[in-house]
This record gives structure tokens, C-alpha cells and sequence, in this order.
């Protein structure tokens, strides 16, 4: 159970996922071409960031930081599509290390925290595998002019979306310094778990740890009832409410 | 049929297939459904909006390659952008006239077939993308869903980017030439009704 949920965290935050689709927009045009040290990169980015997580904690800043890779990955997606090593490696590294960082888990026990976390750096991994091995697969198997234009209008869509949600966060910090709750602040500060733990049968060195960095479905009330079984229904209650 | 087309189908089924549960799900004006909704209804409700953006995909066509791509990708960029500025709170004057003039200023290019160099033509529509950006971020509203809205409002802009781009290849026709420098002509006009507050 850790493992899956921890596996699913980077596919269903909003800025992992953005992030995650955008270095695979931008390795993919080009792949296989210095993809394997990009991803070789990312992947010990990540272990460190996972590290360091456990070790610092997160800073909260951390999303914006991570949306700011998106646009500036997705722009060279769309602007730059033959790429430069130099900034992949940059980019690749420092989402890397973010989403690691990202992938911190609520406080539990150890064993649980580290199956999860496990989970998430093999969901990290495998997403930016498939992100850009299919970009690069389609790239190659349909030669058509308007399949590279495509991915690269997607880019553009992606730093775009990015870019609107980096000002969110952004307004949205500043606005919780004055106590106005807006959608860039509820993306900081959602802290509502998303398993159930204090349900019959349920055990404290069991269950599977909890992520109060950003909310899969990012817009769900900081206050109220947590007895809720998953990210669906956890959605569907605040929904209701 | 074409393993081109089956692709295009493939993705289509697979975009509705994501979106469609969310829809289904939240009926109400809030969640992630709704945050999608409000920022897909965003651009295509305000008619200085949606002349302005499918300008862009016409003049894009009638510019040929590689404008009638390169547009629509420097428009969401600099319109985020724009956005960005809205949301932050950093004030830019004379926006709406800018959104109307915007309408005026590409329908004439439209109408009279304006050829410009590829720069020229990617600094006017980025300068007109930060009006636009700028009157969609301020007005956010703040209950949605950021991420849902931010994807509805600029695929939202892009299929309005692309229903000027599909209008715009029937130059490609002596009599569809005709009809979208005619189509350039009606935005100048709406354009020119906004800028003086007729409408």
C-alpha cells in the first residue's frame, strides 16, 4: 500500500507531473540522445533529494523552485527542440533533486516511510523513462512534420500552465502573510492526509505515510474530517462538504 | 485508415477518458472539474478575446511555415506571462484598450495580407499575448482549482488559436483567400466596436 501511493505521488501532484512531462518533451524530441546520463542524473538527484528531505525537511519553496524548472524545461521543448546538453543535465538534475525533496512523507514509522519513498523514487523514474521514451517513440515511428510541431505546441501549453501556476504559489505565499486564503496558497499549505489512520484495525507502524507538501487534487480545504480512505474520496468529501 | 489518424483518434480518446471522470464527478462550480471548466470558459466568453486569438491562428496560416505553428506557441508563453504579471499585482495600463486595439491591429493585417518578417510578426503578437494574459490573471478567481484552471484557460487558447488556423488554410482556395482576408476585415471591426465602447 505505501509503495503504491508513494509510486503514485509524483504522477498526481500538479508540479511533479508538469515537471515529469516536461523533461520527457524535452529529452524525448532528441532521444535517445544523452538521455541515458540525463536519467542516470536524475535518478541520483533524486536519491539525494530523497536523502535530504529526511535529513533538512522541506522549506516550502520547494514547488515553486520545481515549477520554475518546468517553464524554463518546456520553453527549451518548445523554443529549442534539438536542446543543449548542458541545460538538460542542469534541469534534469535540479527536478531530480525537488522531487525527492518533493517525495518526503509525513512523520511514521520507518519502515513505512521508507517503502513509500521507494515508491516514489521508482514512480519518479519510471515516469521520466516512459515520458520520454514515448515522446521519442512517437517522434520516431510517425515522421510526419506536424508530430514534432505537436509535442512542441504541448510544450508550449505545459510552460504556459506552469508559468500561470508559479504566479499562483508565488501571489499565493504572499497572500497568506495576509491571512487571505487564495488558490496559490491552498497549493502551499494543504495539509490533510490522505489515508485514514485512525480507522478500526488500523496501525500506527502499519500504515502507510501521509504527504502534506501538496495535495494530488490541490485544492481541498485545510480544515475539517480526515476519516476518508483515498485520494478519490478524500476528493468527493470535500466536494460534498 | 491511416496510422496517423488512429494516433490522433488514440490521443483524443485518451484526453477525454482523463477528463471525462472529473467531470462527472464534482458538479458543482468548485474542484477540479470546475476549475477546468472556469478556465476553459475563461477566453472563449469575452468576445475581444476570442477575435484577438483566432486572429493570431489566421495570420499565423496566412504567413505559411513556419509562423502558422511558432505563433501559437509564442502566444501561450508571453500570455502566461502576462498572467503572471495579473496575479503577482504589477499593474500594466491601458489594458483593455490593448486587448481591442489587438483585434484592430491583427484583423488589418489579415485584411490587407500583411507579410511581415517572422520577428516582427512574434513581437506584435507577443506584446497583444500580455493584455490578454494580463486581463485573464487578474481576474482568477480564487475558489478554483489552480492547476485545473490553468490547463482549461490555455487549451482553451490554443483551440481558439487552432479554429483561426483551420479558417485561415482556406487560402489555400482562390475563393477561401477572399473569405479570410473578408473574416480579417469583420475582427478589425469588432475590434474598432470594443475599442470605442460600442459593445
Amino acid at each position: 500500500m505505501g509503495f503504491y501511493v508513494g509510486m503514485l505521488h509524483p504522477l498526481s501532484t500538479p508540479p511533479q507531473l508538469l515537471a515529469l512531462l516536461a523533461l520527457g518533451l524535452m529529452l524525448g524530441q532528441k532521444f535517445p540522445r544523452d538521455f541515458l546520463v540525463c536519467w542516470i542524473v536524475f535518478a541520483i538527484c533524486c536519491f539525494a533529494g530523497v536523502l535530504l528531505g529526511q535529513t533538512a525537511g522541506m522549506q516550502g519553496t520547494e514547488n515553486a523552485w520545481l515549477l520554475a524548472i518546468c517553464v524554463i524545461a518546456a520553453s527549451l521543448a518548445a523554443l529549442l527542440p534539438n536542446g543543449l546538453f548542458l541545460p538538460w543535465l542542469v534541469l534534469t538534475g535540479g527536478a531530480g533533486l525537488l522531487v525527492g525533496v518533493l517525495s518526503t512523507p509525513d512523520p511514521g514509522h520507518w519502515r513505512a516511510t521508507l517503502i513509500s519513498l521507494v515508491g516514489s523514487f521508482v514512480g519518479a523514474n519510471l515516469a521520466l523513462l516512459f515520458s520520454t521514451g514515448g515522446v521519442g517513440w512517437l517522434t520516431e515511428r510517425f515522421t510526419q512534420h506536424w508530430v514534432r510541431i505537436g509535442f512542441r505546441i504541448i510544450a508550449a501549453w505545459i510552460a504556459a500552465i506552469s508559468f500561470l501556476m508559479l504566479a499562483l504559489v508565488v501571489s499565493g505565499a504572499s497572500d497568506s502573510k495576509k491571512s487571505s486564503p487564495s488558490a496559490g496558497a491552498q497549493l502551499v499549505v494543504l495539509k490533510r492526509p490522505l489515508i485514514d489512520q485512525s480507522g478500526p484495525g488500523s496501525h500506527q507502524q502499519d500504515a502507510a505515510p501521509t504527504y502534506s507538501a501538496l495535495h494530488p487534487i490541490a485544492d481541498i480545504p485545510t480544515s475539517g474530517p480526515a476519516r476518508i480512505g483515498n485520494v478519490r474520496n478524500v476528493h468527493k468529501a470535500d466536494v460534498a462538504n | 485508415m491511416s496510422e496517423a489518424t488512429r494516433l490522433v483518434i488514440f490521443g483524443v480518446v485518451i484526453i477525454a477518458s482523463i477528463l471525462a471522470p472529473g467531470s462527472v464527478e464534482a458538479h458543482t462550480e468548485g474542484g477540479l472539474a470546475g476549475g477546468f471548466i472556469s478556465g476553459f470558459t475563461h477566453p472563449i466568453l469575452g468576445w475581444d478575446h476570442v477575435v484577438a486569438m483566432v486572429a493570431v491562428g489566421m495570420w499565423g496560416a496566412f504567413l505559411g511555415p513556419p509562423a502558422i505553428w511558432l505563433l501559437p506557441v509564442v502566444f501561450p508563453l508571453v500570455m502566461s506571462f502576462g498572467a503572471a504579471l495579473g496575479i503577482i499585482g504589477i499593474p500594466i495600463p491601458a489594458v483593455e484598450t490593448g486587448i481591442a486595439a489587438s483585434a484592430v491591429v491583427l484583423g488589418l493585417l489579415i485584411l490587407f495580407a500583411a507579410k511581415l518578417p517572422l520577428w516582427a510578426a512574434n513581437v506584435i503578437v507577443a506584446v497583444f499575448a500580455v493584455f490578454h494574459g494580463y486581463a485573464h490573471g487578474i481576474e482568477l478567481p480564487e475558489a478554483t482549482n489552480s492547476f485545473a484552471y490553468a490547463a482549461g484557460f490555455v487549451i482553451a487558447t490554443g483551440l481558439l488559436h487552432l479554429i483561426g488556423i483551420v479558417f485561415g488554410l482556406l487560402i489555400a482556395w482562390p475563393f477561401g483567400a477572399y473569405a479570410v482576408r473578408a473574416g480579417g476585415g469583420v475582427i478589425s471591426v469588432v475590434g474598432l466596436a470594443f475599442l470605442f465602447g460600442i459593445v
